[in-house]
């Protein structure tokens, strides 16, 4: 699923060790997160949203049409 | 012998892991070498051997605990690649020495000690971690 995660990480000027702390994740998950070669799961990507911000729709898209 | 650095990496968890997983798996190794000490050398008798021969097994399971504790504390990520990894073992491992089974009663393949399969499992969980792990970078 893509992702902003990199740029909003990037805008504060964190690590992803440093986010992987704050989200309580290893360093290995965020960077899968953000490679995309993971999806978190939705406690996971609420937590991602509550520390950004942002919506979750905001941060992940999984790129499926938009319904008729 | 422990690197104080990459202990200072390790996460609280995995720290625990370390600190309860090695003393079992060095009471683990104490205990077979024990063993068979007092089998070769005291013959014990044969009420004594079945107890006997399960002392090793008293701190193995103290290690599966430790590994238990690990696994829960571990993240989503981590635990499905641990958990993948696992499968892999138990699948191969486990066809494996259903196939060498059917060898070894119909094609008289040399018989293999039962005491094998455990490490197998490991050796192969082990493996699979490395390669599942590596989906994921």
């Amino acid at each position: 699923m893509k992702n902003v995660l990199r740029a909003l990480r990037a805008e504060r000027n964190w690590s992803q060790a440093e986010l992987a702390e704050r989200l309580g994740v290893s360093r290995q998950s965020v960077n899968a997160i953000e490679t995309g070669k993971y999806d978190p799961s939705l406690p996971l990507a609420f937590r991602i949203a509550r520390l950004f911000g942002r919506r979750i729709e905001e941060i992940f898209d999984d790129e499926a049409p938009a319904p008729d | 012998m422990i690197d104080k650095d990459r202990c200072a990496d390790m996460s609280p968890a995995a720290r625990r892991y370390a600190r309860t997983f090695l003393p079992a798996m060095l009471a683990y190794a104490l205990a077979v070498v024990a063993l068979s000490h007092v089998v070769r050398q005291l013959h014990p008798p044969a009420w004594a051997s079945i107890p006997l021969a399960l002392v090793p097994m008293a701190p193995l399971l103290l290690a599966l605990r430790a590994y238990l504790v690990f696994f829960r504390a571990m993240d989503e990520l981590q635990r499905r690649i641990q958990s993948e990894a696992m499968l892999i073992a138990m699948g191969l491992v486990g066809f494996g020495s259903l196939a060498y089974g059917f060898l070894e009663g119909f094609a008289d393949f040399p018989r293999l000690q039962v005491i094998f399969v455990f490490p197998a499992m490991i050796l192969v969980w082990g493996l699979a971690t490395g390669i599942v792990a590596r989906r994921y970078r």
